[in-house]
């Protein structure tokens, strides 16, 4: 090898310091609650929260259903309104990016229901599908169709002008330089919308289970809320969290694969 | 021939000899606009009036006469305009102060390593958990009034924005600092000219993200528990099995996020005058 | 063959084109032999790029014909090449794949195609970057992917905007060396467009001149030198200052 290897040493603080400053947070979290500071009806300790995990895992008690139960929930709907919300948005922005008429006539729909934050739409899902599977999905759709639909449709705008021109001046038709020069180059962008649709996605799932629903996680939450539990609240909070990282970090390696296809 | 895509506006704008055709009326975009608005609002008249959903979806006009009566009664001791202001109040003083704090200590992290090496960490526990998450346990420590709700709304946007103006530097291309370096300009000069306005656009972008947050976090929240608010009416509206107050909340709560976002947007173009706009969406 | 170089293969009546009250293309007339090269030169902002883009179609004229064997030229009907100013590789096609992009287009059978693309990738010796992505090789060889393309459909018109004028002047020289051989091997019609007068005497067989705007045709002269030219021949230089005095505008 021609070249040494040139290994930039990171001062040690660095290296400390993120590792250190989690367990300080962990411990003064524990402290606060544990020497009365914050009376433990308001927050539950850390230790705690871990033995409520261990607990929920087979008990049932006292909000209807076992951990695994909960989150299976979440993550069934989750999935089939983000796959959907994928399927419908990605082609409806790519047509939307290429084709006049297409544009032209969604649009302006797309631009009266996008302000409306997902979770509006809560009430009406309740009257038209009650609580159960349907009325979350539709909502977790709607959520996640938002960032599909723009990204594929700016992808689209931002293909370059020249490659245009070039396909044209070799008289390709309008059908040819949209699949073969306009969706290539709107990959990125669109694999882009891949995480941020997951991100809105898990972000209305809660807010929907909050509100309207019968298992999942969110109505963990709500259940510790109401019955005054906060160490379920916190147990449901962390739970959300790190599902929503673990979906995060799939959704990120199979971007990751999939530019690494078109790039090579 | 060209008249189809759009993807380049240069190219197929200019109509040729051959005078009108029936494609280009077709294609004309305000005509499409229109046909477009018309046909969805027919849509949802006919599917309300033939009762497809029973009675749970409200005509277009009957949301415009509720609207418009809500604007003359009180409505559980304010009229429409206090509902308004109620939730755009909460919203306001939650995401102000989120900001004030977020876009500094952002700035800071990403300029500071050992600040950085601290806090971010912290962040990225909190990061990917939906700030909805936070509105049992706001409730369960505030109470039902206005500082749970203004709790959760600054909850929900501190972490974009920070994040943001936190991108917003480590994201400057090195080069520009090398302009100031060749000058001899130091450390300072660096952070003052360079720094802070490249990332402006970032912070920008972290404060859209913010407030469509922001409107979110406050629906979550009205809809738990209020007394007034929009998220108020459309929960008042689901209780009371009314369509057409829920349907005049929603459209409320869409006016004032865009019309907020649109203020955004024009703060921006005023403070970053060179940032040129990629998407026209 | 001596009847065939005579034949008029590109015909320009009253070209004309104007952006509301701006005429740009002045009534503009010429004619392009059957494989000949011709390069046009002109002052700056004389609306070289619209002419280009008006002849190949990308934009309606205003006014006026352009005809190719008599006939009015299209795009679907006859093979119009473009070689833009900055390279135009698909970053998602091999090097291969992007040469053979204008055949695909053109609906030319696989077999044919691979051939052919082959043979010039061989001419133009990209050979040995067949497999590699646009983005693994030099701006030089992006450009000599694009002509490499242009060539390969056998156009009947092959259009070049100052495909070299972004590249250092020794890849300059070896490329206008390539352009020539290429030309002279294919026999395809030529026009070549660009802003430095050395390269247009060097390459041209004819060197149209155009005015400021609104741009026409000033003048016309005739390359009639021996090939490989040199840049120190006195016959060379004497072109070239004539086509100089022509543009200068000071």
């Amino acid at each position: 090898m021609a070249y040494e290897e040139i290994v930039v040493k990171k001062p040690l603080p660095l290296i400390a310091l993120p590792c250190l400053s989690v367990a300080a947070f962990l411990l003064f979290w524990e402290w606060i609650v544990v020497s009365g500071t914050v009376p433990s009806v308001l927050l539950a300790p850390p230790s705690q929260v871990f033995t409520v995990f261990m607990d929920k895992l087979g008990n049932p008690n006292p909000d209807g259903a076992i951990l695994a139960v909960h989150a299976w929930t979440s993550l069934q709907e989750a999935f089939i309104g983000y796959s959907l919300s994928l399927l419908v948005g990605i082609p409806l922005g790519l047509a939307m990016g290429w084709f006049r008429i297409v544009e032209g006539l969604i649009r302006p729909i797309f631009e009266l229901i996008r302000p409306i934050p997902p979770i509006a739409w809560i009430p009406l899902t309740v009257f038209w599908f009650g609580i159960g599977l349907t009325g979350k999905v539709f909502i977790i759709w709607i959520a996640g169709i938002v960032p599909c639909v723009i990204n594929s449709y700016v992808g689209v705008r931002m293909t370059q002008p020249t490659l245009i021109q070039m396909a044209r001046t070799y008289g390709a038709t309008d059908w040819q330089i949209f699949h073969q020069l306009c969706i290539p180059s709107a990959l990125p962008m669109v694999f882009g919308a891949l995480q941020i649709a997951l991100a809105y996605c898990w972000t209305n799932l809660v807010g929907a289970e909050l509100l309207a629903s019968d298992t999942g996680l969110g109505y963990l939450i709500t259940m510790g809320g109401r019955l005054g539990r906060p160490d379920i609240v916190v147990l449901g909070m962390v739970c959300v969290g790190i599902s929503g990282a673990i979906l995060g970090f799939i959704i990120d390696c199979v971007e990751r694969r999939l530019l690494a296809g078109i790039r090579r | 021939m060209g008249g189809s895509s759009i993807a380049n506006e240069t190219v197929g704008v200019s109509s040729g000899r051959e005078g009108i055709t029936f494609y280009q009326i077709i294609t004309n975009t305000y005509l499409l606009y229109t046909v477009s608005l018309i046909s969805f609002f027919l849509v949802w008249d006919r599917v309300a009036a033939w009762q497809v959903f029973g009675d749970s979806l409200a005509r277009p006009h009957i949301v415009a006469l509720k609207l418009y009566d809500l604007t003359q009664i009180k409505f559980a001791g304010t009229n429409l305009g206090g509902h308004i202001w109620a939730s755009t109040q909460r919203v306001l003083i939650g995401f102000s102060l989120a900001s004030f704090f977020a876009v500094p200590l952002g700035l800071f992290m990403a300029l500071n390593r050992y600040a950085n090496a601290i806090v971010k960490p912290i962040f990225d526990l909190f990061k990917p958990m939906p700030p909805i998450a936070w509105v049992s346990i706001s409730i369960l420590w505030f109470g039902v009034g206005e500082f749970s709700k203004i709790f959760i709304i600054s909850i929900g946007t501190f972490v974009p924005c920070l994040l943001n103006s936190y991108n917003g530097i480590r994201l400057i291309e090195p080069e520009l600092y090398d302009v100031i370096k060749v000058l001899g300009g130091s450390r300072k000069d660096e952070v003052v000219q360079v720094s802070f306005p490249a990332s402006f656009p970032a912070i920008f972008a972290g404060l859209q993200i913010s407030l469509s947050v922001a409107w979110t976090c406050l629906l979550a929240a009205e809809l738990m528990n209020a007394r007034d608010g929009m998220g108020f009416l459309i929960k008042r509206g689901m209780d009371t099995h009314q369509p057409s107050l829920v349907l005049g909340g929603m459209i409320l709560i869409a006016l004032m996020a865009w019309l907020s976002s649109l203020l955004i947007s024009l703060m921006e173009r005023k403070l970053c005058p060179w940032k040129r706009s990629i998407d026209n969406l | 063959m001596g009847n065939n170089e005579s034949h008029v293969k590109i015909r320009v009546n009253n070209l004309t084109k104007r952006f509301g009250d701006l005429t740009v293309l002045d009534k503009i007339c010429f004619e392009i032999k059957t494989g000949e090269l011709v390069a046009i030169v002109g002052p700056t902002g004389c609306g070289k790029t619209t002419f280009l883009n008006t002849l190949s179609k990308l934009m309606p004229a205003t006014d006026g014909d352009i005809l190719i064997d008599g006939e009015e030229a299209s795009p679907r009907k006859h093979n119009i090449s473009y070689v833009f100013q900055e390279p135009t590789c698909l970053p998602w096609r091999t090097v291969r794949e992007n040469v053979a992009y204008g055949m695909e287009v053109k609906g030319i059978p696989k077999k044919e195609r691979m051939e052919r693309t082959d043979r010039i990738m061989e001419l133009v010796g990209l050979s040995s970057c067949a497999n590699l992505y646009p983005n693994q090789v030099s701006a030089s060889m992006m450009q000599r992917i694009a002509v490499s393309r242009a060539f390969a459909v056998e156009p009947d018109l092959l259009l070049m905007d100052e495909p070299y004028g972004q590249l250092d002047v020794k890849l300059r020289y070896y490329l206008e060396d390539e352009l020539i051989s290429l030309w002279q091997k294919l026999k395809s019609t030529v026009l070549f467009v660009t802003h430095n007068i050395e390269e247009a005497v060097y390459v041209a067989e004819r060197i149209l001149v155009l005015s400021n705007k609104p741009t026409c045709v000033k003048a016309e002269i005739t390359v009639d030198l021996e090939r490989p030219r040199s840049f120190l021949d006195p016959q060379f230089m004497e072109i070239r200052h004539q086509v100089t005095e022509l543009i200068r505008w000071w």
